[in-house]
């Protein structure tokens, strides 16, 4: 398809060959679109396991108007779906207080997020959050299971990691700090946990955060654009955000997924500063580089060595073995060959939906047109009346 | 040659500052009885000296389908038709095809799941796990294990053309095969004739093809073997002898029950429940195993048959 505009080279130039990961649409065309859509929710649905559950719900909207909004839901439905029985298999033990805090922060997040042209990965401190975005550990029980059986077995058991989401604050017999003063710290005689992983330390998503974490005051640094990958320095076989367990009506996953998906839609994604992903995905592909600079390219002719990783066609390739398993370890943290792609298709996904609809601002719908005008960024605002 | 093109593909090199552990080697323990043919089904007797040792020709570097194998990728989501979600606890999403698609070509239902835990156990997934490359105690003992296994078949067995390479070889691949009774697979189905007796050991490591062999086994032991419940799966995978009542066999013995023991453990750690009669049934049947050919087939097209 042709480019025409080429707006991406406004950031970078390679960001063209990166949008082409995720592949071209016209978004003039309501059909071409939804066959886009499809295809990133089959990468998705693929890497993270629920592709018969999508393939399945795809089917079912077959025949009916099915639109951009009914495949969306449908998908999401299909994870929900999915991640039942991967909970079933992986999850700690239940907490339903963490599951409501995480979701209600998640809702003030989107919100903070489209304000602030920034929802691909949200930067916000946890006393503009609900409650804190902490939770008690010793919040109500679920009455019944929300979405499949809830196993008790041990992370180790099931081959994942420790959950070091959450940090324990104990406040109680400590002089008051200049939070708990303003009001912005838990009451001091509660014990509560961190609802999210406070990722201050240098990650593959940024530099180190100029805020330090203390008790409940902590910067909640949560990349939804690539949920589950929401942390920059857990990019290893388990992504973080499918550890977040639901219980009715509390599903923190899916409210993220919604999120991660919302951003391939022209409203959500015309919304975001474009600038911002840029730098997040700059720092990922240096920091990346930093790790798997030994990694040779791959050659049609070989030879390949058997469970080696290679570069190939723009993401991570392991010859006749698994990228679940191929790692690489550095200073910010492990890195699957799996968890990298995964991300490099997300960055992909946002930039060549991006691309698409820059190419025909006038087929936007009205809404997007407006967050068009509303968006900080300089690349993208006088574009409407350009077309126009 | 072949410590370097295994070890030296798994260093994926140092960067500053960065240790990559891509390839990194899991070593097990095994009994140098795996694999062997059975002598419930005796083997075709063959008085020819194995190629690789009775002629002068300089022998050729690459097995007849090596190459082609290499090319063909890990089977897809697409080349299957099961459930690639329920019950597969923490196996790999890019190998559950591979065990899917040996469970759907062999009509074995419940393969996939026992074929996963069978590989954690063995290699921890890893395709190109071996033991006898290197000079540990284990490494020394697999050798022993694949010569020992060489001398006392190879008579009675057709010819490999890298016999002499198979006897030293040791054993690897996602379920630690022994090299020598790898490479005769499928000799007693066939009468005589073994599809991978051209092939250089190394093909063990190919997934695709080390998964044929698995499957061949698999159907041997249901078939030829007493085995009560799953658990002798894993047995008769350490060893065919831990399925014998004694005083022949070690059924029963401490050995027996501490394999079949660290098979469940092996089974939780991966997170497959083997009593979910929903994905695995409480018996693996064989009655629509298709034969040794068109398992190979199906798992490696048409390309290479011997």
């Amino acid at each position: 398809m042709n480019n025409g505009l080429q707006i991406l080279d406004c950031y970078d130039r390679e960001l063209n060959a990166v949008a082409d990961l995720a592949g071209d649409f016209d978004a003039a065309s309501a059909a071409d679109r939804e066959a886009w859509e499809i295809r990133q929710w089959r990468e998705v649905a693929r890497a993270l396991g629920f592709a018969q559950q999508l393939d399945a719900a795809v089917a079912k909207l077959r025949g009916r108007t099915a639109g951009s909004i009914g495949l969306s839901e449908a998908g999401v439905q299909a994870f929900l779906h999915a991640l039942g029985d991967q909970h079933a298999e992986h999850m700690p033990a239940y907490n339903l207080d963490r599951a409501r805090v995480r979701h209600l922060c998640l809702t003030t997040l989107r919100s903070i997020g489209a304000e602030t042209h920034s929802l691909f990965r949200l930067d916000t401190l946890s006393t503009r959050l609900p409650e804190r975005a902490c939770y008690r550990p010793e919040g109500p029980q679920p009455p019944t299971r929300p979405t499949g059986p809830i196993g008790i077995t041990t992370p180790s058991a099931s081959g994942g990691p420790v959950d070091r989401t959450v940090a324990r604050l104990v406040l109680g017999g400590r002089p008051p700090t200049i939070e708990t003063l303003l009001g912005l710290a838990a009451p001091s005689d509660e014990e509560v946990f961190r609802a999210f992983r406070s990722e201050v330390a240098p990650s593959y998503f940024a530099d180190k955060h100029p805020t330090p974490a203390s008790g409940s005051s902590y910067p909640v640094l949560l990349s939804l654009g690539t949920f589950p990958f929401v942390h920059g320095g857990l990019l290893g076989r388990h992504a973080p955000g499918l550890r977040w367990e639901a219980g009715r009506p509390w599903s923190p996953a899916a409210l993220a997924m919604r999120t991660m998906v919302s951003l391939w839609e022209p409203a959500a994604n015309l919304t975001q500063d474009a600038r911002l992903v840029v730098r997040q995905y700059q720092h990922f592909r240096v920091t990346t580089d930093v790790v798997l600079g030994d990694v040779p390219q791959w050659t049609g002719d070989g030879p390949h060595t058997i469970g080696a990783l290679y570069r190939r066609d723009g993401l991570l390739h392991v010859h006749q073995g698994s990228a679940e398993l191929a790692r690489c370890t550095g200073p910010r943290g492990e890195l699957t060959a799996f968890a990298y792609n995964y991300v490099l298709r997300r960055f992909a996904s946002f930039f060549a939906a991006r691309r698409a609809f820059l190419r025909t601002p006038s087929a936007l719908p009205s809404e997007a047109r407006a967050a068009l005008a509303k968006n900080p960024d300089p690349c993208v605002r006088s574009l409407p009346r350009k077309a126009s | 040659m072949m410590r370097a093109n295994v070890i030296g593909g798994l260093g994926l090199g140092i960067a500053a500052g960065a240790a990559i552990t891509a390839g990194a080697v899991y070593l097990y323990k095994r009994s140098g009885k795996a694999i062997a043919t059975d002598a419930a089904v005796p083997l075709p007797a063959s008085d020819e000296e194995p190629t690789s040792d009775s002629t002068d020709d300089p022998a050729p570097e690459k097995g007849k389908s090596e190459d082609a194998w290499s090319l063909l990728p890990l089977p897809s989501d697409d080349d299957v038709d099961g459930d690639l979600e329920t019950n597969w606890g923490s196996t790999p999403r890019d190998l559950r095809p591979l065990f899917l698609l040996a469970e759907e070509v062999t009509g074995i239902v419940g393969a996939g799941r026992i074929l996963s835990v069978i590989s954690f156990g063995e290699s921890r997934w890893r395709p190109e796990a071996h033991n006898g490359a290197g000079d540990t105690k284990l490494d020394r003992n697999e050798r022993d294990a694949s010569q020992n296994a060489y001398e006392a078949a190879w008579k009675r067995n057709p010819p490999l053309t890298f016999g002499a390479e198979s006897a030293s070889f040791g054993s690897g691949g996602l379920f630690g095969m022994l090299s020598p009774y790898f490479l005769w697979t499928g000799v007693n189905e066939l009468r005589g004739r073994a599809l991978l007796a051209a092939e250089h050991p190394r093909v063990i490591f190919l997934p695709r093809v080390s998964a044929f062999v698995a499957c061949v086994y698999l159907q041997r032991l249901l078939d030829h073997y007493r085995v009560d419940d799953h658990l002798d799966i894993k047995a008769g995978w350490a060893s065919p002898g831990y399925l014998r009542e004694p005083p022949e066999g070690g059924r029963g013995g401490d050995g027996h029950q501490r394999v079949r023991a660290k098979f469940s453990q092996h089974a939780a750690e991966v997170g497959i429940d083997l009593d979910d009669l929903s994905t695995i049934p409480k018996r693996l049947s064989t009655k629509s195993w298709p034969g040794v050919q068109v398992v190979f087939d199906r798992l490696l097209g048409t390309v290479g048959v011997a």
